[in-house]
């Protein structure tokens, strides 16, 4: 049974890294209504903001995600010849974004696609938000550029649960690469893990008529939203804040 | 004397009437008077490695979630929404910081406490927002985590007793803690669980039941040498609590030989312990252990291998059992690989021991369909002498004499056991750090 929800148009403007790579980037933005359950950054692939932003944020305002979307990724020549520091700290500067509007980083949840989902790993090393989920990162096996070298040499041991979803078939993520990944996030002091589709490529995540690819898309999603909803940590309502203060009060008393 | 078991000591005979392993009604009353009152074995803390980490475990008939929360306190939930009763966890493990019910969408976090309610306005302020329901008692000894129903009993380690000195030799087994391996051997057998629990320490039916595995170990070694067996003790641990314990000998004799390397590495580690713990304690440690704490947790600590099982009784003649290996995680591939090859020829669902105890049991339980033409099971073995040896019954008489007291409200009449040989009562030279923890 599908039920339409009434889709949202993002809002997109230009927002300021100033503080991040310096960069000045389209960000787009869903806010709502009421007690949303969480927050949501949404990175996504390179180039892609404009055809999946709208989707994936959603997707998440379903679930009670507001969400602010961005594609971190080089531009062009990359001029300004971008770094994993600049991406990292790009992805502060949406942390604070959230943080005006009254979100903790752990009600805060980080989603990325493709080039974002390489962004998303790196930025669970920095930073103790509720929940990351990588889908098909790019750049796995292969550096992305001189400044941005491959995951496997540069992932570092995650403060936030991590969750990486790849397929099988993305010759840009080998087996034995994801294996040594998964084994090396396996020591972080947050819970990670790594879910490979058999018999699908990179772009799994978009949803297809072939049995397999549907099956990918369907459960890669099912799998985000678990993964944000076990661990991002939910905004209490009115009458939830209330009970809080009654317990701790009870407790002193 | 109750109906259930009939103790002589003129001839002497200790004998056990069928009958408590097909009523129904004596299961009630063990589920009331045992399982409603004793400390039960959930799981061993290093299952939980991370924060968040869960496993969904079943005690005594209740679904419960053994959780480290987001801070890292070991928890024990009752895995039930306080809302309508649905399962909030449905998986045997994950990692969740909040546990949300598919059926009406409340979530609760791992401290226990409510933190979501869909619509919550239909409630109104004044709403109590129930949080999750919690055993009476958790507590952790080694990492062992137990539960109880019982807001009354005794702490923890009193309750222990004895059996806090076997645990303590196979936690000292590793020098950085010793940790759960991933994985559980889960199996069922048709037959009452006391059964299982007899036969986890009954040094008795070695040889006739396991030839096929003795056949094995003859293969491997060129010869099959039980004489350990008459250096081997049964020891009554307070409590119910019981013990089968072997000298180095008994640890020799079964298991596939090790390789030189695999020996010389655990030669080495031994001799690391002794700096630590002693020669005397060290030695105790290299000999064998079939622990059962009563009433259903079993501690084997044989054939190379540290085997945790637990038995939960589902009906009168049925039973699923659990069962985990415990090892110490600085240890050396060779050695891990061989006793990992030890671990699952003898314990294994379907390894070249643990089925064969299987289809014992499942024929006694078939056979006590004839229990008014032969209503008794005997287990005097051994009770003519106070020397107890692994080859008799006095550490299944031990179990059944606390299973009495407390089933049938009477204490039967013990037995005098004579002091321990040197050996086993040798003790660490500086305690380690054991600590039981009421949480």
């Amino acid at each position: 049974m599908d039920i339409a929800f009434p889709r949202i148009e993002p809002s997109v403007a230009e927002d300021s890294f100033r503080h991040g790579s310096g960069r000045s980037l389209p960000v787009a933005r869903i806010e709502l209504g009421g007690v949303p359950r969480g927050a949501a950054i949404v990175l996504c692939d390179a180039g892609a903001l404009e055809r999946d932003a709208a989707g994936f944020m959603n997707g998440l305002a379903e679930h009670g995600y507001e969400s602010v979307a961005v594609d971190l990724s080089p531009t062009g020549g990359d001029p300004t010849g971008t770094t994993d520091r600049d991406l990292v700290s790009d992805v502060a500067v949406l942390v604070g974004r959230l943080g005006e509007r009254g979100w903790s980083p752990a009600q805060v949840g980080l989603v990325g696609y493709g080039f974002g989902g390489r962004t998303a790993l790196l930025a669970t090393a920095e930073f103790a938000l509720g929940a990351a989920v990588s889908i098909a990162p790019s750049g796995v096996a292969d550096a992305w550029s001189d400044a941005l070298p491959p995951l496997i040499q540069v992932a570092r041991h995650v403060r936030t649960p991590w969750l990486g979803l790849f397929g099988q078939q993305d010759p840009g993520a080998p087996a034995d690469v994801l294996a040594r990944l998964g084994s090396y996030l396996g020591g972080s002091p947050a819970h990670t893990e790594v879910v490979t589709y058999p018999g699908v490529a990179r772009d799994f995540y978009r949803d297809a008529r072939e049995t397999l690819a549907h099956v990918a898309s369907f459960d890669a999603w099912q799998r985000t939203i678990e993964w944000l909803d076990r661990r991002v940590v939910p905004r209490p309502t009115p009458l939830a804040a209330e009970w809080q203060r009654r317990v701790a009060s009870a407790a002193r008393a | 004397m109750s109906e259930y078991i009939e103790v002589d000591q003129e001839i002497p005979r200790f004998r056990v009437n069928r009958k408590v392993m097909t009523d129904p009604a004596v299961f009630a009353v063990e589920r009331e008077r045992i399982f409603d009152h004793s400390w039960l074995y959930i799981g061993h803390e290093t299952e939980l490695a991370k924060p968040n980490d869960y496993v969904t475990r079943t005690v005594a008939g209740r679904p419960l979630i053994l959780a480290r929360d987001a801070k890292g306190k070991v928890r024990v939930w009752v895995n039930s929404c306080p809302h309508r009763g649905a399962m909030l966890c449905r998986e045997p493990k994950g990692n969740a910081r909040f546990m949300t019910c598919f059926y009406h969408g409340w979530s609760f976090n791992n401290s226990g406490e409510v933190v979501s309610i869909p619509d919550d306005a239909g409630y109104g302020a004044g709403f109590e927002r129930p949080g999750l329901a919690a055993p009476a008692k958790v507590g952790s000894y080694r990492g062992f985590v137990f539960v109880s129903f019982d807001p009354d009993i005794v702490d923890l380690p009193t309750y222990l007793a004895g059996a806090k000195e076997y645990l303590d030799l196979v936690s000292d087994q590793s020098e950085v803690g010793m940790r759960v391996l991933p994985g559980t051997h889960e199996y069922s057998v048709k037959a009452n669980w006391k059964l299982l629990t007899e036969n986890s320490y009954d040094g008795y039916h070695l040889v006739s039941t396991h030839q096929r595995y003795l056949e094995m170990i003859t293969a491997a070694h060129g010869k099959a040498d039980i004489s350990f067996a008459s250096n081997s003790i049964a020891v009554n641990l307070g409590g119910g609590h019981a013990v089968m314990a072997g000298t180095p000998a008994s640890g020799a004799a079964l298991g596939r030989p090790l390789s030189e390397e695999a020996k010389h590495e655990k030669a080495e580690h031994f001799e690391r312990l002794r700096q630590t713990h002693g020669d005397a304690w060290v030695d105790r440690m290299g000999g064998t252990r079939n622990l059962v704490i009563f009433p259903n947790l079993v501690v084997i600590d044989l054939v190379m291998g540290v085997l945790i099982r637990r038995i939960e009784p589902v009906t009168p003649d049925y039973m699923e059992v659990s069962a985990w290996q415990l090892v110490p995680p600085e240890e050396g591939e060779e050695l891990h690989r061989q006793r990992l090859d030890n671990f699952l020829t003898f314990w294994g669902p379907g390894g070249l021991a643990s089925p064969d105890d299987v289809e014992a049991l499942e024929t006694c339980q078939r056979s006590y369909a004839a229990q008014r033409e032969l209503p008794w099971s005997d287990i005097s073995r051994g009770m003519h002498t106070p020397h107890k040896g692994m080859n008799g019954e006095y550490q299944m008489r031990t179990w059944w004499r606390r299973w009495h007291e407390l089933v049938a409200g009477e204490a039967l009449p013990e037995e005098p056991q004579a002091p321990l040989p040197d050996f086993f009562a040798g003790q660490r030279q500086r305690p380690a750090s054991a600590t039981a923890e009421a949480k």
